[in-house]
């Protein structure tokens, strides 16, 4: 058996990245994330960013890649919490307060989301490796802190929330809140729910529009079946 | 319905053993003795019967008849019932309901045996779908050939395949585990539902009567339902004329109601259906329009049952119509399953039809016409690259940069075909830039599969297996010598013997000088390492006596794999070692970030960092502390969250006391609670002198256990007359594979 002619040497690339092309390559993702909060996703090319992307986390730059991540998401949020701010209130129960935090609200996930599928290979090996939060939770988490919870935010929502629960039926809008609220934690829920509180039956009704919202997300549902189950 | 065997399964023998037969064969064999793993398909009652021994037996051989040393694993013993291991005859392993076998078609199972740790599992992957693992407290290295057996029922054997048993924690196998994604096997009617997140990868259920990709549509009754198909999906199991004159290549159906179209495309997109009895018929009347042969058979065939029974009624009744799915488990990861015809999707593949995306790689050109759907199904990458709204969204040309053609297209067609279309024997190089690709666009199923081939190609190519540091040595030997066989190290050392090394190694023998470094000498056995250093190598070879204090190595020695080493060298014959030692065994880097904690507060004498300095220490030592009641004294070693350590070997130096340590244990845990022992000292006497060091080896299969913290504990009093119970050690270091 003439084993020897089959060994073949392998002509294996060298993929040594240095610090500075690994850098430039955070740098174009980091420019992506900036494109795709600012809804100009059709110039970006998916395969360029992937595969830059695939090449810092496979030459053991995926943390400086993933603090990149996270750092210019926090800028973007920290921006969309600006320009949500700024929103004037119109007096007229802050419903609009309420339409502007539910659209940023809207464009940060679907951004998120975005830049989930741009950094998918870090979230499948670097994140797993090094048990850190993902993209996904990490954009929860951002606009939690980020913008619902600060000190500029937190206050108007309560109040446009009460003077919502104050009017009769709870709303669209008032769902879509809910909604938001159901993702960001119970924490934050019972903070806007129990600070906003104005009476027995509006506060039932936000339950149920909360209820609603909840019974949407695959999450909740699937642990309300688990306890209805481990009930019976 | 049944698709054509596997044809590359087709090739690997199927065998049948009679009740009380084994059969044996060379090919069973482990590549290394005690260490392997077989993986197979079988169909029985009961009782498929797995010997692994020293020795092949003989037809006729029966365990129950065997004095030799032997394991047995039975999968469904007692009817059928219970899973068992014997060792030498005596049952160690019996327990319920594990590791069954069903008569009526084959299932894929894999045994793996490491130093006497078994493992047993189902499907094709090793280390994949562990059902139930032992260890034999006493294990038995030489188990080497694998007999098939029986009972008192006929067992069936195919697609048979032998591959090194990589340890379980092996980085080529766990990598991938936890990324793969369970696919559902049974391909059932319940559409899986839609994650929200979209985090799921797609199957092909979630696109029935989904318009991503939809590339044609179906206007249906009168209400003019439009309904989103793709051309790819129905052209594989059918024949469906579009008009082509309008916008988006449509099938009008007037007179046929939703219902039964629905049911139509259930049935191509899951495999199954439901339909009310009453539109049976036309159902019927739809598949046979569009020659969707398959239905057209199975409701003729219901029809014709219900005449029988004299049962056609108007009655809503549903009726389950489901393809079979006895060849699911087969091509588990597999999205196209019963009615698609797998030959017509590889067809599209080589013609083009219905392509709606084309594949560049920069640099070549055009490589394929491809699908989007087909791409998507496999890899959430190209999903993502074509729904998530950039660029490629929109894009009918999409460009690849940095990819192997070859490899890149042998990609595309595993997408189509589900197989590997490579030629084992010859393209390794391909196979490997082929796992970097599937790791690059998250095909799990394309890496088990290349895992798998390069595990086989390691089996049958022995020397290509880095079993231990003299296989690296033999190699660097037989490449400096330009030799067509493998040399031994012993071989060359008895032709040293009677000729001088630059006869022997002609131009290479600087090359040796080169490559020598590059075996990690103290991870041979200490006794192989006395022999090399009285060898003719030593004698004769000027870069082996440097590397000499071999036996040194034994005692105090910094050992160099804490340091980064590139494996890749230039020498083509060292080159594939190194890379198979790369992908598979470890990656090494300083990066070390030590805590070193000891059982008494710190001070003057209790100094964490004094114990990995290499300085010596007159007084050092941890001193005792009450746990749970009971006396202990010990150092931690914690080399932080992010790397681990298999360790093999370790060395202490005792302090200038001589409370010398007697009784103790080495070990190691993943979270600092837990604590597994890697090696137990009990009276050991090897500890004399102030000063002296001492290294012992971790053998056995707690070796290959990677873990974070390690501790070095005090389990009796040492010698002397006062504090006893010190730890009186200045100086700790643990070796082995590091990530």
């Amino acid at each position: 058996m003439t084993t020897r002619s089959q060994i073949q040497p392998l002509p294996f690339r060298r993929m040594r990245m240095d610090a500075a092309l690994a850098a430039s390559s955070c740098q174009a993702v980091t420019d992506a994330i900036r494109d795709i909060y600012a809804q100009d996703m059709e110039k970006l090319n998916f395969e360029q960013l992937y595969r830059r992307v695939y090449e810092v986390v496979l030459n053991k730059h995926g943390e400086l890649m993933y603090s990149e991540v996270a750092t210019a998401l926090m800028a973007e949020v920290e921006g969309l919490r600006t320009s949500l701010v700024a929103v004037a209130d119109d007096g007229g129960g802050g419903g609009s307060f309420l339409r502007e935090l539910l659209s940023k609200w809207r464009r940060h996930t679907e951004a998120v989301a975005a830049v989930r599928d741009m950094v998918m290979y870090m979230e499948r090996t670097f994140v797993v490796t090094y048990r850190k939060v993902s993209v996904q939770e990490l954009g929860v988490k951002l606009w939690r802190d980020g913008v619902v919870c600060s000190g500029d935010v937190m206050p108007r929502l309560v109040e446009a929330v009460r003077r919502e629960r104050a009017a009769a039926e709870p709303g669209e809008l008032m769902a879509g809140v809910a909604e938001m609220l159901t993702k960001l934690g119970d924490k934050v829920l019972s903070q806007v729910m129990d600070a906003s509180s104005v009476d027995d039956y509006s506060s039932a009704s936000l339950e149920k529009s909360v209820m609603d919202a909840s019974s949407v997300d695959d999450y909740s549902s699937a642990s309300l079946e688990k306890s209805v189950s481990e009930y019976q | 319905m049944l698709l054509p065997p596997h044809p590359v399964e087709e090739k690997k023998r199927s065998i049948t053993v009679a009740p009380f037969e084994c059969a044996w064969d060379e090919e069973f064999q482990f590549r290394e003795a005690g260490r392997g793993c077989i993986a197979f398909e079988a169909s029985a009652h009961n009782d498929v019967t797995l010997v692994f021994r020293e020795q092949p037996g003989s037809q006729h051989y029966h365990y129950k008849m065997d004095n030799s040393r032997h394991y047995i694993v039975i999968l469904g013993s007692h009817r059928n019932k219970r899973l068992k291991i014997e060792v030498d005859g005596k049952t160690v392993v019996d327990v319920a309901g594990i590791g069954l076998c069903c008569s009526s078609s084959f299932q894929s199972y894999w045994i793996s045996i490491y130093d006497g740790l078994i493992s047993i599992g189902q499907g094709r992957h090793p280390n994949n779908n562990i059902l139930f693992q032992w260890l034999d407290p006493d294990p038995n290295q030489n188990v080497q050939y694998v007999g098939l057996s029986s009972w008192d029922k006929h067992v069936g054997y195919r697609n048979i395949s032998l591959m090194p048993s990589a340890p379980q924690n092996s980085i080529l196998w766990s990598q991938i585990e936890c990324a793969y994604v369970e696919q559902d096997g049974a391909g059932g009617h319940t559409r899986k539902q839609e994650s929200k997140d979209g985090l799921d990868q797609r199957a092909l259920a979630n696109f029935l009567e989904n318009w991503d990709f939809s590339d044609s549509i179906f206007v249906v009754g009168s209400e003019r339902k439009v309904v989103p198909v793709h051309k790819v999906v129905l052209g594989s199991c059918g024949d469906f004329p579009f008009n082509l004159m309008m916008s988006r290549p449509a099938i009008e159906l007037p007179s046929v109601s939703y219902p039964v179209l629905h049911s139509l495309l259930e049935y191509i997109y899951t495999g199954s259906t439901q339909i009310s009895e009453w539109q049976l018929v036309s159902l019927l009347e739809l598949s046979s329009q569009f020659k969707v042969k398959p239905l057209v058979m199975y409701c003729e065939e219901i029809i014709g049952c219900l005449k029988m029974s004299d049962a056609v009624s108007e009655s809503s009744k549903k009726i389950q119509l489901s393809s079979g799915g006895s060849q699911a488990h087969q091509f588990y990861y597999f999205p196209f399953k019963a009615p698609l015809n797998t030959q017509k999707i590889e067809q599209f593949l080589v013609n083009g039809e219905h392509s709606d995306v084309n594949i560049y790689v920069n640099g070549h050109g055009l490589v394929t016409h491809a699908h989007k759907l087909i791409l998507s199904l496999w890899s959430m990458t190209f999903d993502k690259m074509f729904t998530n709204g950039m660029k490629e969204s929109s894009a009918s040309n999409v460009f690849f940069e940095d990819v192997p053609v070859e490899a890149f297209f042998l990609l595309i067609q595993f997408m189509y075909s589900g197989e590997l279309k490579v030629d084992i024997e010859e393209i390794t190089p391909v196979l490997v830039e082929l796992l970097l690709l599937s790791d690059q666009f998250g095909i799990t199923a394309l890496q088990f599969e290349c895992c798998k081939r390069i595990m086989e190609f390691l089996s049958k190519h022995g020397h290509m297996t880095v079993t231990s540091e003299e296989r690296v040595l033999d190699a660097i030997l037989t490449w400096c010598m330009e030799a067509c066989d493998c040399f031994n190290w012993t071989s060359v050392h008895e032709l040293l013997s009677t000729s001088r090394p630059q006869k022997l190694f002609g131009g290479r023998l600087t090359a040796i000088n080169t490559l020598l470094p590059f075996v990690r000498f103290p991870l041979v056995q200490p006794s192989v390492l006395h022999l090399m250093e009285k060898s003719n190598l030593a004698k004769n070879i000027e870069a082996f006596r440097q590397l000499k204090p071999l036996s040194y190595l034994m005692r105090d020695y910094r050992w160099q794999q804490i340091h980064v080493r590139d494996f890749i060298i230039d020498a083509p014959a060292i080159k594939s070692f190194s890379i198979f030692r790369m992908v598979i065994t470890m990656v090494l880097s300083t990066m070390l970030n030590i805590t070193v904690t000891a059982s008494s507060p710190n001070s003057r004498y209790t100094d964490p960092k004094a114990l990995v300095s290499k300085n010596y220490q007159a007084t050092c030592f941890a001193g005792p502390r009450l746990e749970d009641g009971k006396m202990c004294s010990w150092w931690m070693v914690d080399i932080g969250p992010d790397h681990q350590l298999m360790c093999n070997y370790y060395t202490v130096r005792q302090d200038g006391s001589t409370t010398f340590m007697r009784s103790w244990v080495l070990q190691g845990s993943m979270d600092g609670r837990s604590w597994t022992n890697l090696h137990v000292h009990e009276d050991d006497q090897t500890i004399c002198q102030p000063g002296q060091f001492a290294s012992w080896p971790i053998t056995g299969p707690t070796a290959l256990l990677p873990f974070r913290f390690f501790r070095i504990m005090l389990t009796a009093p040492g010698t002397g007359v006062s504090n006893t119970w010190n730890l009186c050690i200045c100086f700790l270091e643990l070796y082995g594979y590091f990530r």
